[in-house]
């Protein structure tokens, strides 16, 4: 899919009007899966001066469960899953879920912190929001059966329906027990296993603003002032790109590199136009879509109030 | 992702054939740290990333936090539900992938060192466990790490 200049220039206020005199869109193309979240090149509004990301967000989080209500979701899934393997005589198959990450824009758009550029480069951080302790691999895995019974399909694995639907005599329910714990709590195409429309906008206005010429201008800036430090980049994304982090601590030019970069997103204003520019992507993605990403938060807090039925608490607003 | 899919679908005969010594050569040149042989699902089990959209092509498992799978360069090294794509590179080229562990979130990013937008799966059994296109990241998967 690829965008044309299809909206006329409009005025830009702020740091905005002077990082760009038009629209367009250069580059862009991007995968048919997120057509209905892809837009048109639209105006965006003023934006301050940014650094710090911890106070951002976008305009498509309203459309999906914060965190408080997903993991009561989850739990009631999971309950429901593993009730309906004990119909078929198996343990408790899946653990209880934890709460998830709360959201962050941590890295959205590189890394924004001196401290942590001095500290660990482009090397991940504490206070990044995300865990950087070593991931658990060794675990038992589910049987053949387990994975029949829990998920319909051959060996579990998504699209491969099982021939024989039965276990034991017993009928499976569709889609398994996950299946039968979705179909109970009302999961819906909207909100189930595919990516929902909010995730869509956030992802494609986030790959649509990065080839927008605003930002590709504010790059260029970027770049020019990483070039007066003596380094050579075309994007804020290349320098980790280029680092080794294989290397369990970064080099002292790492973190030499990771500071210039602050400092010349500092100087340029690049979150801040990134960011606004981001914003009114997705902003416009929700305007062409209101009434699918409505139906979206309907069925979504539908199935938070069955999930919190099924738990025997109250849904979280 | 159309194109690519006619393209591939060109070559799928030339690759099935090749399959089998691919998978020799391809052997050496996955990341020792991350690529999971087992492709299992359970307890600390891989994310399974899929050549094309809705789980079809060849397949690669990737655990552990991964902050760049173009350096080294991590390729779809075994057949799926069919073998398109095999040889070719995970990173920046997957169109699907389910996370097979029950008890870890996953989070996919369109940059390396989990830099840009992202897509999360939770675990296993729950509502979001399988991207059936990795939305925005179709095709722009770099890093990966995980929430336990």
């Amino acid at each position: 899919v690829r965008i044309g200049n299809l909206w006329p220039a409009l005025p830009l206020a702020g740091v905005l009007a002077m990082t760009a005199a038009c629209t367009g869109q250069e580059g862009g193309a991007r995968p048919d899966a997120a057509d209905r979240a892809v837009v048109s090149p639209p105006a965006a509004v003023a934006t301050p001066d940014r650094l710090a990301v911890d106070k951002l967000s976008l305009p498509a989080d309203a459309y999906k469960p914060t965190p408080a209500q997903r993991i009561v979701i989850d739990r009631a899934a999971v309950l429901l899953t593993n009730d309906c393997m004990k119909r078929f005589g198996f343990g408790a198959v899946l653990p209880p879920p934890r709460e998830p990450d709360q959201p962050t824009l941590a890295r959205r758009y590189g890394i924004t912190d001196a401290a942590v550029a001095r500290t660990y480069g482009y090397h991940l951080a504490p206070g990044d929001g995300i865990r950087v302790d070593k991931k658990p691999q060794g675990g038992p895995s589910l049987s053949d059966s387990e994975l029949l019974v829990l998920t319909g399909n051959e060996n579990g694995k998504p699209g491969t329906p099982a021939k024989n639907q039965a276990y034991n005599g017993a009928q499976i329910p569709a889609g398994g027990c996950t299946g039968e714990a979705s179909a109970k709590l009302g999961f819906t195409d909207a909100f189930g296993t595919g990516t929902p429309l909010a995730d869509e906008i956030d992802l494609a206005a986030f790959s649509q603003a990065q080839a927008d010429s605003r930002v590709t201008d504010v790059f260029r800036r970027w770049s020019a002032c990483m070039r007066g430090r003596g380094y050579t980049f075309d994007t804020p994304f290349d320098p980790a790109a280029k680092a080794d982090l294989q290397a369990p601590a970064p080099s002292r030019s790492e973190t030499e590199t990771a500071l210039a970069d602050v400092q010349c997103k500092k100087e340029t204003n690049l979150v801040g136009v990134f960011h606004g520019v981001e914003v009114a992507y997705a902003q416009a993605a929700i305007d062409k879509n209101a009434e699918a990403l409505n139906q979206l938060k309907q069925d979504y807090l539908a199935a938070l109030a069955k999930a919190a039925q099924t738990l025997g608490v109250s849904a979280p607003s | 992702l159309k194109v690519k899919q006619w393209v591939v679908r060109a070559l799928a005969a030339v690759a099935l054939t090749a399959a089998s010594v691919l998978i020799g050569v391809m052997g050496v040149q996955q990341s020792a740290s991350a690529y999971d042989d087992t492709c299992r699902i359970g307890a600390g089990a891989p994310l399974a990333y899929y050549f094309h959209s809705y789980s079809w092509g060849a397949m690669n498992c990737q655990n552990g936090n991964v902050p760049d799978l173009l350096n080294p360069r991590v390729k779809f090294f075994r057949c799926g539900k069919d073998c398109e794509g095999l040889n070719q590179q995970v990173g920046n080229n997957a169109g699907s992938a389910a996370n097979w562990d029950t008890g870890c979130s996953v989070t996919v990013w369109f940059h390396a060192s989990y830099q840009g937008a992202r897509t999360t799966m939770g675990p296993t059994g729950t509502s979001t466990f399988y991207s059936e296109t990795l939305g925005a990241v179709n095709n722009d998967n770099r890093s990966q790490n995980w929430s336990c």
